[in-house]
C-alpha cells in the first residue's frame, strides 16, 4: 500500500472526517496551514498515511564532522557546478534577494569566474527580488546573468535546466517560529534552558487543547531522543521541529507547483538531477546539528548571521549585513496558483486528496 | 459626482432584488441567471438615489416609476411570489460571497498596482516584443526609457520585461481564480453552501500560500 510523501494538510483539516483528524488539525493553528508534518524519525503517528523518502532520511550522526558553514556552501556549489558540466544543463538559481538565495549566488561567485558562470547560471527572478536586495541586484545579478521569470516556475521543471532553490537554510538555522516566540516571550526566553512548562504554555496558547499540545511536545522530545540528540534550549525545540518534522514537506513543495504537462518528470531520476535544493545535503545537516549556538539570537536581525557574514565578506554591503531580516519570499512563486494536494510514495501527483483514502487510524490523536 | 449604484432587477415583474455599488459584482450576479438585468443609477437618473440603500431593498420589494424620475415605488403584494422571495434571498447571499471574492481579488493584486496609467503595462509589453536583445535592436521608446532610468538599454529591457511579465501573469492568474469562484458562487442556491465556498476561496487565495 503506498503512502504520502507530500500532502497539504488543508485537504484534511478544512473539513475533518473524524475526531482524531479534527484534533490533529489544531496543530495547524500553531504552524502554517499548508505545511504537512513528516516525522523523519517515524516516532509520531499521524492520522495521515505517510512515509519518509530515502533522500529525506536523517543523516547518521558523525562526531568527527568539522566542516564550517562556509565550507559546506563551497562544497555544494562545486557539486552543482560539476552536475551542470556533466549534464550539459544550465543551473537555474531561484534568487529572491533574500539571505538563502543570495548566499547561493555568493557561493558560486566567489569560486568561479563571471565568464564561467554566465554560460552556466541563469537567475530565476521575480520583480520583488530587486526590492529585497537592490545593491546585489545592481552589482552582480543584473549585469551578469540571464533572467528567467519566476512566474514560469511550474513550466521550468521540464529538464531544460537544473533548478537550484534556497530551500532548507531555514531548517539549518532554526525556525520562523522563533521570530514569533521572540516577539511574544522575548529573546532571553528563546535562549533559556528547555522547560516543558514554558513550551506547554506557549504552544497551548495557539493550539488550545491540552491533549494535542502534549502530543506535540512529546513528539518533538521523543523524536530527538530516538535520533540521539538533546534539546538543551527553547531555541533547540523550535529548530528540531523544523529540522525533523518539516524537512520532507520542504523537499517536495516545489513539485506541488509543477505544470501537468511536466508530470512525466515527477520521478526519482528527474529528482536526482533537475531539482537541487542548495542546502539539502548530509553535511549541511550535520553542520546544523553540531552548531546549536547559531540558534541563540537576541534579535531577529541576528538570524542566519553565519550566512549574512559570508555574504558581507563578498559584497561588503553593510546595510544588508546589519539590517536584513529573514522574510518569506515563496509567496511570490506560490501565490494564487493551482497546487498539487499531494505526492505519493510512487511519485504520483495527486490533484485532490480524498482524506478517506489516506486516513491512518493508527495514530496518536485519539483521546 | 456621487458614485453610481447598480440595481439587479427581475425581468419577471421589474422589481428590484439587490443593490450593489460594484459593477463587477453586478455583472457577476446577472451572469448567474438570465432573468435579471442591471439598472445603472446615479442622482441624475433617479430622484431617489440617496435613499437607495441595501437596507431599503431588504425592507421590501420595490420597483421604479419611470415617469417620475425613477422614484421608488413599493411593489404590490400580489406581484410578490415565493419564487421571487427565494430569488432575492439567493442573490443576497451570492452578493455577500461575491463581495468577499472581490475583496480577495483586490487584495491579491495590491502589489501589481504600480501606476495610475493603466495602459502602461500593455504599451511596455509592446515595446518589449518589438525589441530584440539577441541582435541589440531596441525600440526608440525603450532606448529613451533606459536613458531616463540611467542604465544601459539591455539592463532596462531585462528589468522591465520581468516586471511587466510578472504583473500581467499575476493579473491573468488572479482573474482566472475570480472567474472560477464567480461561477462556483453562481451555482449556490442554499445558504448552507456558504461555508464550503468561503473555505475554498480562502484556501485558493491565501491558505495554500502559507508555507
Amino acid at each position: 500500500m503506498n503512502s504520502l510523501y507530500y500532502f497539504n494538510p488543508l485537504s484534511f483539516s478544512q473539513f475533518p472526517i473524524n475526531q482524531d483528524i479534527a484534533n490533529w488539525s489544531k496543530i495547524y493553528k500553531l504552524i502554517n496551514f499548508a505545511v504537512g508534518m513528516n516525522d523523519r524519525t517515524g516516532t509520531l503517528k499521524q492520522p495521515v498515511r505517510q512515509s519518509i523518502y530515502a533522500k529525506c532520511e536523517l543523516p547518521a550522526l558523525d562526531p568527527s564532522f568539522n566542516l564550517s558553514y562556509s565550507d559546506c556552501c563551497d562544497k555544494r556549489a562545486a557539486e552543482l557546478y560539476e552536475l551542470s558540466v556533466t549534464t550539459g544543463k544550465p543551473l537555474g538559481v531561484m534568487w529572491s534577494g533574500g539571505i538563502d538565495s543570495t548566499m547561493i549566488l555568493v557561493s558560486f561567485l566567489r569560486n568561479y569566474s563571471i565568464n564561467d558562470l554566465k554560460s552556466r547560471v541563469k537567475v530565476i527572478i521575480s520583480s520583488e527580488s530587486k526590492i529585497e536586495n537592490p545593491e546585489f541586484y545592481k552589482n552582480f545579478v543584473l549585469p551578469n546573468f540571464e533572467f528567467v521569470n519566476s512566474e514560469h516556475t511550474p513550466w521550468l521543471m521540464d529538464g531544460s535546466m537544473i533548478i537550484v532553490t534556497g530551500e532548507f537554510n531555514d531548517q539549518l538555522f532554526g525556525s520562523d517560529m522563533m521570530k514569533t516566540f521572540i516577539s511574544k516571550r522575548g529573546a532571553h526566553m528563546l535562549s533559556s534552558p528547555y522547560n516543558r512548562d514554558t513550551m506547554y504554555s506557549y504552544l497551548n496558547s495557539s493550539i488550545n487543547d491540552p491533549n494535542v499540545t502534549n502530543t506535540m511536545i512529546n513528539a518533538v522530545i521523543n523524536s530527538s531522543n530516538v535520533y540521539g540528540i538533546k534539546l538543551d534550549k527553547i531555541s533547540d525545540f523550535f529548530w528540531w521541529y523544523n529540522f525533523c518534522f518539516k524537512w520532507q514537506n520542504v523537499y517536495f513543495r516545489m513539485y506541488s507547483l509543477m505544470s501537468p504537462r511536466n508530470f512525466h518528470n515527477l520521478n526519482t531520476e528527474f529528482d536526482s538531477v533537475y531539482m537541487q535544493h542548495f542546502y539539502h545535503s548530509d553535511y549541511f545537516q550535520l553542520w546544523s546539528i553540531t552548531h546549536p549556538e547559531v540558534r541563540i539570537i537576541m534579535d531577529w536581525k541576528e538570524y542566519k548571521m553565519e550566512a549574512k557574514t559570508e555574504i558581507y565578506k563578498f559584497d561588503k554591503n553593510e546595510e544588508y549585513y546589519v539590517n536584513k531580516i529573514k522574510r518569506g519570499s515563496l509567496y511570490t512563486v506560490f501565490g494564487q496558483r493551482p497546487l498539487l494536494d499531494g505526492i505519493d510514495s510512487d511519485f504520483n501527483p495527486i490533484a485532490t486528496i480524498d482524506p478517506t483514502i489516506w486516513y491512518n487510524p493508527d495514530n496518536f490523536f485519539k483521546y | 459626482m456621487k458614485p453610481p449604484k447598480y440595481l439587479i432587477v427581475s425581468l419577471e415583474n421589474i422589481s428590484i432584488l439587490v443593490m450593489t455599488e460594484s459593477i463587477v459584482i453586478a455583472n457577476a450576479l446577472i451572469s448567474g441567471s438570465g432573468d435579471e438585468i442591471i439598472r445603472y443609477i446615479d442622482p441624475i437618473i433617479s430622484a431617489d438615489y440617496d435613499i437607495m440603500t441595501e437596507e431599503k431593498f431588504n425592507e421590501g420589494f420595490y420597483t421604479m416609476d419611470g415617469k417620475n424620475r425613477n422614484r421608488l415605488v413599493l411593489l404590490s403584494d400580489e406581484y410578490i411570489t415565493d419564487s421571487l422571495r427565494e430569488k432575492k434571498k439567493v442573490l443576497n447571499f451570492r452578493k455577500y460571497l461575491l463581495e468577499m471574492l472581490e475583496s480577495f481579488t483586490a487584495s491579491a493584486l495590491v502589489r501589481q498596482v504600480r501606476h495610475k496609467w493603466s495602459e502602461f503595462d500593455l504599451v511596455a509589453m509592446e515595446q518589449i516584443k518589438q525589441s530584440d536583445p539577441a541582435t541589440g535592436n531596441y525600440t526608440w521608446m525603450m532606448e529613451e526609457y533606459s536613458r531616463i532610468m540611467g542604465m544601459p538599454v539591455e539592463h532596462a529591457y531585462k528589468e522591465l520585461k520581468i516586471r511587466i511579465e510578472s504583473d500581467i501573469l499575476t493579473k491573468f492568474r488572479v482573474q482566472a481564480l475570480a472567474e472560477k469562484w464567480k461561477d462556483a458562487i453562481n451555482q449556490t442556491t442554499s445558504e448552507s453552501d456558504k461555508s464550503t465556498i468561503i473555505a475554498g476561496m480562502g484556501r485558493d487565495f491565501w491558505k495554500n500560500n502559507t508555507l
